[in-house]
């Protein structure tokens, strides 16, 4: 039996959806959240839900021998683990944004900046790269606030639509990523597991074809 | 308070330890390896060399007396090869030596790193491909038999197979490291990217986008044969070959695994590369490879190659140690000359004497 980690939130329907074309269907108690791990009719998998955040750590470990979780989340995280297929939904963009009004041209110019963020470590090697001193503020939530606020002059976040940033009076500033849906496979049971993680990669794949 | 990612052990937990350190120890000698204890800090520069800049970032460096810059220990291969090649050149071959100690490296603790782990492992100096590379790897599997370890794979990669591709592709330095990590990774959507702007065939281009998924039985190998032509790469690949063929001929091969995409190590190594995972254990408990250049680099040219087991990671694939034996040995081993008779033929032998509880070496080459 192969434990598979999924992502709680916006990636879950997706996700889900997605399996089901692959012939894997994920039992109904994990969709609505009843429980947090359960094996599915066939006895071939075994499903895990967790935080997007939290979910390289699952398979890191070894917990859970594979998982689906968003780009952003894995440069975020860095974990060691293979990625083998890019599953192409859920995209999309992560961005430096902030209010408008001519900033747009000279953000590079800000001394330093502060910046509100859920991805601090994207947010300092983006500006570190950049040679520009940032001071990186981590939010959990509402991040969108934080410039109209006064906490922040620009936020990092993850860019589904724009609505949101327009909603605030934000605009974007720099697309810094692009991110999707992706499988992350634990080494270790990459060879001990061969047989069933190579089914779980070739349903998949079948799929994307 | 303590600093985080360091150890200590007592009661039990102490006898535990000590009971598998010991067993390996014994394992080692029967197969003619005797022990080295070796320093716990050298110069960092003497490090510097294949550790590479990743590990080498990682040493806990301080100062001398005299301002020269030391190290603590952050690996056990390079100081082995370091004493060989200044203390015993001119010494019969083969050289068998195994170790036992602490390494530090400042890394992020979690998924079984720590910052002081404890290595027992092994380096076979003097013989060349393919016989030492087999020879190491049949005592890895004896060790992991001797403690009761049933489910484990060892996962083999050789370096001459990526190293053949970039060679012939005359890639940038920076172009074959995106290529790697990738690879790695066996993250297909970014090496797409990265082998798109190549000038290959679309042929090899698919090819080298599917490397990630070459792993598994020995098929693989021959699938890569039919297409891969460079010396270099094909060498690999038969000598990998010749693994297989004596492992299947004893039985062994549901412990082995290939692994074409097993291209990260540390860098000194230069032929085999491997990683030996457990069952239930999210990461490797050892891994090991072939470095030729090594001990070059500190005066006496020989072929080498080694692994080693972190102790931290093999205790937890460990229910009762308390009945294991450990192993008895005689004090005179017996040598087999590797000159004698075909490959297979040599390890069967070698094999079978071991499985007695006999004491063996390789004999001269």
């Amino acid at each position: 039996m192969l434990t598979v980690a999924l992502s709680k939130g916006r990636l879950l329907e997706p996700t889900v959806d997605f399996l089901r074309r692959a012939g894997i269907e994920v039992p109904e108690d994990i969709l609505s959240s009843r429980r947090l791990l359960a094996p599915d009719s066939t006895g071939s998998y075994k499903f895990l839900l967790v935080k997007p955040t939290d979910l390289p750590t699952y398979v890191e470990y070894g917990v859970a021998a594979a998982g689906i979780c968003g780009r952003d989340v894995l440069l975020e995280v860095t974990p060691d683990l293979h990625q083998p297929l890019d599953l192409g939904f859920g995209r999309c963009t992560l961005v430096l944004a902030g209010k408008g009004g001519g900033r747009k041209e000279n953000h590079n110019l800000l001394s330093t900046t502060r910046v509100a963020t859920k991805y601090p470590r994207i947010t300092e090697r983006f500006f570190r790269s950049r040679g520009l001193p940032a001071e990186v503020i981590y939010l959990s939530g509402s991040v969108e606030l934080a410039p109209n606020l006064g906490l922040a002059e620009t936020i990092m976040d993850l860019v589904e639509t724009g609505r949101t940033l327009r909603e605030n009076g934000l605009v974007v500033l720099e697309e810094v990523a692009e991110s999707t849906a992706r499988v992350v496979v634990n080494r270790a049971s990459f060879h001990i597991q061969q047989a069933e993680v190579q089914e779980f990669l070739r349903r998949l794949r079948k799929v994307l074809e | 308070m303590i600093p985080q990612g360091v150890q200590c052990y007592f009661g039990e937990e102490v006898n535990r330890r000590r009971k598998v350190e010991s067993i390996l120890a014994a394992i080692m000698k029967n197969w003619g390896f005797d022990e080295i204890i070796l320093p716990f800090f050298d110069y960092v520069e003497s490090f510097s060399y294949g550790l590479g800049s990743e590990l080498g970032d990682k040493a806990y460096r301080f100062l001398d007396k005299d301002g020269s810059l030391l190290a603590l220990r952050p690996d056990l291969t390079t100081l082995v090869g370091k004493t060989v090649a200044t203390r015993m050149r001119g010494q019969p071959l083969p050289i068998q030596l195994f170790y036992s100690g602490e390494v530090f490296r400042q890394e992020r603790a979690g998924a079984g790193k720590q910052k002081e782990s404890y290595q027992i492992g092994l380096e076979l100096m003097g013989v060349g491909e393919p016989h030492a590379d087999i020879e190491i790897l049949l005592v890895a599997i004896d060790c992991l038999l001797h403690l009761g370890v049933k489910e484990f794979k060892i996962a083999l990669g050789h370096v001459g197979f990526f190293n053949g591709i970039v060679q012939q592709l005359n890639l940038s330095e920076e172009k074959a490291g995106a290529l790697r990590d990738a690879i790695d990774h066996k993250d297909t959507a970014w090496l797409k990217s990265q082998v798109e702007d190549l000038q290959l065939s679309d042929d090899k281009k698919r090819f080298l986008i599917d490397v990630p998924n070459l792993a598994g039985g020995r098929e693989i190998l021959e699938l890569a044969l039919g297409i891969v032509e460079n010396p270099r790469s094909r060498q690999a690949l038969l000598d990998l070959r010749k693994t297989a063929e004596v492992l299947n001929a004893l039985g062994l091969s549901d412990f082995l695994t290939f692994d074409l995409a097993e291209v990260r190590g540390l860098d000194y190594y230069t032929g085999i590369v491997f990683k030996i995972y457990g069952h239930s254990l999210g990461f490797e408990m050892g891994g090991g490879g072939r470095y030729d250049g090594l001990l070059g680099r500190f005066g006496w040219d020989l072929p080498a190659v080694g692994f080693s087991f972190t102790l931290d990671r093999i205790l937890p694939l460990l229910a009762d140690v308390t009945g294991l034996q450990v192993p008895l040995h005689e004090a005179e081993p017996h040598e087999i000359a590797t000159s004698s008779g075909d490959l297979t033929g040599f390890f069967r032998q070698a094999w079978e004497l071991r499985q007695q509880g006999l004491r063996v070496r390789l004999g001269g080459v």
